[in-house]
């Protein structure tokens, strides 16, 4: 089965010509329909779903239905656990209410990763297309510059970079993007030079297609799919990345809360009656992360015609 | 293959310079450098600061604080009368804040060997990274091992069992340690095999004594199991994903059918002509394992204790102790340079396809 | 197999002998070396040096308190400096009628651990690498340069320290003099600057304190053996070992399962392993010997940062901040500035910082001297906490909520002197702290918070202690919070270095906010220099000084943080002093713990 339905595709990527963006429209349709059916991947898209309506509309729902903001202290009604009067999951070490933090961290920690990823990817998708296509010199110094930044270990370069700025959400997106663009162009280049040099787009070129006509109707669409995975992946670990450097003290400063600094603030009570504090981010960080990488591989294999699924 | 990789040493020159260049630019530029903090305390006159500033070398502009990193200072300012003190200069101040004359330079470079002294530790950088380096490798190289291991056995497992419940189990196994973020593992793991279930040691290289060192390795194994299963998750779940994905695309190629049709085995089919085509992508991962490992050791080392090179570039960029953050970033970098270098010649030998030319 | 069960019974019957008898044997006064190394952890950074000239952080600090001699004692009761105290040098000394000239005697009983009779040779060879400016000096050390005239050593048991000025607080400055082995420095040091980035210094072979030098592993620990000669007491541990724990969660974690022997308990901590302690789990020691937590107000324009004086000691205009105010180009106070500064002292609720900040533990301060200390005003109140006094002051001082959101606007604030275009500007401002310290941060989400009630917005962040200690000796900020020793014993001069007019200069002094009042400064010298010192006296100086920089507020003195050190059970004989710190347990060198 497997090796008809590859056979399958590759006649159909194989057609010259104006056909292949239907061609493609009909991977894409076979695509969405193995997504569809793929249980796990439904799930973990739902739940994603759900996660981010709720840290999207976070300020509202604290400020209109729970009352609280998430800032407002009360030091003598600290550490008061899960289901405690006016707090759902409790207070914190300066009486702050749980919750209300929970969801406005959300909204920055996962803001973080997605713009993150986004700008990452859009550096990584333009970069990656003119070198993958052009070659040459251009391709030469990106190569240099991409091999020198990831020989030096990421956390390091993070840090480094981190300690030039002033820790705010805003520059954060801008400190992680910065360091995790070389992947996504590493990525997209080698698949750029692989359609390149496929025959459907060397028989466009021999009949005289222009090459922005080249890049953008043969080569992008057969882009998407990788760029969705990519951007799973990516939103994932900037996610990740924000709460190791919280953790060593470059990420998010208080009083903004995020997940990772209110875990890692949470860190030195989870033995001292503040397990309410520590597991909610966590499990948050957690089950985000985990939804985005369960659905980047439900698209790397509804995409991937060796699955016969 | 010899000519390869002497051309693949040459073309790592200038990722060196580009690594070094970058990291030395950015520590340079990190406002709140390191004299201010020296000096809090001190009580220092304004010219006591500015001659701190000059004795550190951070009063030039970065990239004559980078050459002099780079090729050192004794030809930047030295002394042609032999009082010791200098006499010409080129590109750097000869005298104080005062207008006193300074002593000439007495540092050699990177370029030749010496990696200069720590700005706050009053020590040659050298041996600190060097004494801490030896705890870096062994818990590096056992949870690339680790990683690798296990990440290969679980690919090519759920590739053979592939869409059965092994297979969906894995997937989601994969990440759900992937998905944690590294210190909150750490802790937790700490937590419940240290200190509630007391099963393996909370953290440290080895038992405490008043010995001058850990004992051998195969001695204290319990200290590692930890650290080095944390470390690894990142490899276990790359490894795996990675090792199913190529498994699976390479048992639908046509010589793979012609091995079955020809009434092999099947298991002996997956192992000999499967899993030996699959290595190749994984051969290209160790490149990017080293430096995951540099940076996810950073994290690790700190929870549980462990005295590598990763806890001490913490606090040397929270110091702004540039030799040490510059020292550290060499070592990592020609490792990883090293991991890429050595996962192509992998490559080559793995695949017979690959020439070296 | 027999044969295995056999000796199984046989080690545990000697273990049953050994469990009774160990025990009694320890009921006797325990012998030297006797008992097992106490463990201590270090959370932070390995030691730079063990060389007493160029220490400069506090681990090699603690280090190094324990394996050289100090040269002046402190008294156990009174924590003053003190003649004949335990591994100190100077048995007696003798003040010239100027107040200049200190004539200390040495004992003549200490050797350093290759034999080598201490004498005063390792004292003048420490105050010639002072002077030396090819040493690396550490920090703690270059005032000594201004203070003493001279150090000489007329034979080998006299020192006689010679200062600039007649100073009553001059035996702080001598009691801070080093005791180095002179003749093995001059002999692995052949020029002295060759110290500087010696490895030798991590290798101290020749010391002189209750214990000796083992060995050190970079990032494990540092090592110290029982000195068994040693002069002044029986060493009975083993062995000290300062051991390195990065994780203050994990650092805890090792002391309960019994890994430590002794510890400071983390603020988070406290609360619970206080309550161990009330259940004799362990045993535990609250210590008031804590840095003042504080907060500076910048009293200048921080968009341009002048020095108080030129170079000609005229006084410059240093502009004033719109919100603390400060002074006016004839250097008169402005009053809406104090007001607003008295303002945010009523506004700060100590009791809800205590709580959530100092686990219960906290102490409000009304100045920088503690109520225990000898210079500490009688009858100086803290500031209440009273929202309604600071509310009025506000409105008094021309910030007014005008729009209701909560925020006041300058109306007629004293700003609109400097420049009407101000109307109406919010009173916002930026507080900064150090990040990385969680309890000062707590302490800033706090004040936020409170502040914000009394309509004040505070953009409260934590920096890098590197950008922070720029943005504070550039005097570029608005409010800056962090801690300060005064050290110990308590130099109550500590606070002329940060209020006078000589340390306000951008960049390198300590009168960061540009405070200035001729009366403090007067009150201060005069309590320094007063002939005679007599101790009453001065106490009435320092205390009028004081009480003005409380009503004046340049600083916001917050409180101290008691802290609480935990020993385990297994000790013998724990006995902490009350002056003792949590990291120094006074007569850790008696305990004994079974090996």
């Amino acid at each position: 089965m497997d090796s008809t339905s590859r056979a399958t595709s590759i006649t159909q990527l194989g057609d010259p010509g104006s056909e292949e963006a239907i061609v493609s429209k009909s991977l894409f349709q076979r695509a969405m329909h193995r997504l569809l059916r793929d249980r796990l991947t439904m799930i973990a898209a739902v739940i994603l779903l759900i996660l981010s309506m709720l840290a999207l509309f976070g300020p509202q729902i604290t400020q209109y239905v729970l009352r609280i903001d998430p800032n407002t202290t009360d030091a003598l009604n600290r550490m008061q656990g899960i289901g405690s009067p006016g707090h759902i999951l409790g207070t914190d070490d300066l009486g702050r209410d749980q919750l209300a933090r929970l969801l406005h961290a959300g909204r920055v920690s996962l803001g973080i990763g997605f713009f993150g990823a986004i700008i990452s990817i859009s550096v990584g998708l333009t970069l990656g297309v003119i070198t993958g296509f052009f070659g040459g010199i251009i391709d030469d110094i990106m190569n240099w510059v991409i091999t020198t930044l990831d020989s030096i270990p990421s956390l390091y370069l993070l840090i480094m970079i981190a300690a030039i700025f002033r820790p705010t959400a805003e520059s954060l997106i801008f400190v992680i993007a910065l360091i995790s663009w070389t992947g996504v162009t590493r990525l997209i280049r080698g698949q750029t030079l692989q359609i390149r040099n496929l025959d459907y787009v060397l028989s466009a070129r021999a009949l005289g297609a222009s090459v922005w006509r080249i890049m953008f109707v043969h080569i992008a669409p057969n882009l998407i799919s990788i760029t969705v995975i990519v951007l799973m992946r990516s939103i994932g670990g900037l996610m990740l990345a924000e709460a190791g450097l919280s953790f060593l003290g470059f990420g998010v400063q208080i009083p903004q809360a995020t997940w990772g600094n209110m875990l890692t603030d949470a860190q030195e009570y989870v033995r001292a009656g503040g397990i309410h504090l520590i597991l909610p981010p966590g499990f948050c960080i957690w089950i985000t992360v985990l939804c985005l990488y369960v659905i980047g591989d439900g698209v790397r294999d509804a995409f991937d015609p060796t699955s016969n699924k | 293959m010899y000519k390869y990789v002497l051309r693949r040493v040459i073309q790592a020159i200038p990722i060196f310079f580009g690594i070094t260049l970058l990291s030395y630019a950015l520590m340079a530029n990190t406002p709140g450098g390191p004299v201010a903090a020296l000096a809090f305390g001190a009580n220092l006159k304004p010219s006591e600061v500015e001659a701190l500033k000059i004795q550190l070398g951070v009063n030039d502009p970065w990239p004559i604080q980078y050459l002099r990193w780079l090729v050192g200072d004794d030809w930047l300012r030295w002394d042609t009368d032999g009082d010791k003190l200098a006499d010409r200069s080129v590109l750097i101040g000869i005298t104080g804040p005062n207008g006193e004359p300074l002593p000439p330079g007495d540092r050699r470079g990177i370029l030749r060997g010496d990696f200069g002294i720590s700005f706050v530790r009053s020590r040659a950088v050298l041996p600190i990274i060097l004494e801490r380096l030896p705890a870096s490798i062994e818990l590096g190289v056992s949870s690339l091992v680790v990683g690798a291991s296990i990440g290969i056995l679980v690919g090519v497992i759920a590739a053979v069992y592939h869409d059965r419940w092994f297979d969906h189990i894995t997937r989601v196994l994969a990440v759900v340690f992937d998905a944690v973020p590294i210190f909150f593992l750490a802790i937790l793991l700490l937590l419940i095999f240290g200190a509630q279930l007391q099963i393996l040691p909370l953290g440290d290289r080895c038992r405490v004594t008043m010995d001058p060192s850990c004992p051998p390795i195969f001695q204290r194994l319990e200290y590692l199991i930890l650290p080095t299963f944390v470390l690894a998750t990142g490899g276990i779940s790359a490894y795996s994903r990675f090792m199913r994905a190529s498994m699976l695309e390479v048992v639908s190629q046509d010589y793979m059918r012609t091995a079955r049709a020809k009434g092999l085995n099947s298991r002996t089919v997956w192992l000999r002509h499967g899993a030996r085509n699959a290595l190749i992508p994984i051969a290209t991962f160790l490149g990017p394992a080293i430096a995951g490992i540099w940076g996810g050791a950073v994290i690790t080392e700190t929870i549980f204790n462990w005295p590598g090179v990763g806890r001490t570039v913490v606090a040397a960029v929270t110091s702004r102790d540039y030799p040490i953050v510059m020292a550290a970033t060499v070592f990592a970098g020609i490792s990883t340079i090293l991991g890429y270098l050595l996962s192509d010649i992998l490559y080559g030998i793995i695949d017979p396809r690959i020439r070296f030319d | 197999m027999k044969h295995l069960s056999r000796i199984m019974v046989a080690g545990m019957l000697m273990l049953l002998i050994a469990a009774l008898v160990v025990p009694v044997a320890a009921q006797d006064e325990p012998a030297a070396a006797s008992g097992a190394p106490l463990i201590l952890p270090n959370f932070g950074a390995d030691p730079a040096t063990f060389n007493p000239i160029l220490s400069n952080d506090g681990t090699s600090s603690a280090i190094i308190s324990r394996i050289f001699p100090s040269f002046i004692g402190l008294d156990d009761d009174t924590g003053f400096w003190a003649p004949g105290a335990d591994q100190a040098l100077v048995t007696d000394w003798t003040v010239s009628d100027d107040n200049l000239v200190y004539t200390f005697t040495l004992r003549d009983d200490m050797v350093w651990s290759d034999g080598t009779p201490v004498t005063s040779a390792d004292v003048q060879y420490f105050w010639d690498a002072v002077q030396d400016p090819t040493v690396n000096l550490s920090g703690s050390f270059v005032d000594l340069r201004d203070k003493i005239a001279s150090v000489e050593s007329p034979d080998a048991h006299t020192v006689v320290v010679t200062f600039n000025n007649p100073d009553c607080n001059a035996i702080d400055s001598a009691g801070i003099l080093q005791v180095v082995p002179a003749h093995y420095y001059s002999q692995i040091f052949p020029e002295r600057s060759d110290m500087n980035d010696s490895e030798e210094n991590l290798n101290p072979q020749v010391t002189a304190g209750p214990w000796n030098f083992l060995n050190f592993r970079p990032g494990e620990q540092v090592t110290l053996a029982a000195n068994t000669e040693w002069v002044d007491d029986v060493v009975v541990p083993q062995g000290w070992i300062y051991k390195n724990v990065a994780d203050q969660t994990v650092q805890v974690e090792q002391f309960l399962v019994g890994q430590l022997t002794y510890m400071g308990v983390p603020t988070a901590r406290v609360p619970e392993l206080g309550e161990r302690v009330a259940n004799g789990e362990f045993y535990g020691h609250y210590s008031t010997r804590a840095n003042t937590r504080f907060l500076s107000f910048n009293m200048a324009d921080p968009n341009n940062p002048q020095p108080a004086v030129d170079e000609e000691g005229n006084h410059l205009d240093q502009g004033q901040h719109p919100i603390f105010g400060g002074y006016t180009a004839d250097g008169v106070a402005t009053p809406g500035g104090l007001k607003v500064r008295q303002a945010l002292n009523y506004g700060m609720n100590f009791e809800e910082i205590n709580e959530g900040v100092f686990a219960g533990l906290g102490i409000q301060m009304p100045t920088h001297s503690r109520p225990d200390d000898w210079a500490f005003p009688t009858g100086l109140e803290n500031y209440p906490y009273d929202p309604d006094m600071a509310n009025q002051l506000l409105d008094e001082a021309g910030w007014v909520d005008e729009d209701g959101d909560g925020v006041r606007e300058c109306v007629s604030c004293d700003y609109l002197s400097v420049d009407p275009a101000f109307a109406g500007s919010p009173l916002e401002f930026e507080l900064l702290t150090n990040a990385g310290n969680t309890s000062q941060e707590a302490l800033g989400v706090l004040l936020q918070d409170q502040w914000g009630r009394i309509g004040a917005k505070v953009n409260f962040s934590a920096i890098d202690f590197n950008v922070l200690v720029d943005d504070l000796v550039g005097q570029t900020y608005d409010a800056i919070m962090i801690f300060w020793g005064f050290g110990f014993p308590f130099d109550p001069d500590g606070i002329s270095a940060v209020f006078a007019t000589s340390a306000d200069i951008p960049g390198s002094g300590f009168n960061t906010g540009s405070y200035y009042n001729a009366r403090v400064e007067e009150l201060l010298d005069t309590a320094r220099t007063l002939p005679g010192c007599d101790l009453e006296e001065r106490k009435a100086l320092y205390g009028e000084a004081y009480t003005i920089l409380h009503d004046e507020s340049p600083w916001m003195w917050i409180g101290i943080a008691q802290t609480l050190a935990v020993g385990q059970l297994s000790i013998e004989g724990w006995d902490p002093h009350p002056q003792a710190a949590a990291e120094v347990l006074w007569n850790e060198e008696s305990w004994f713990v079974a090996p």
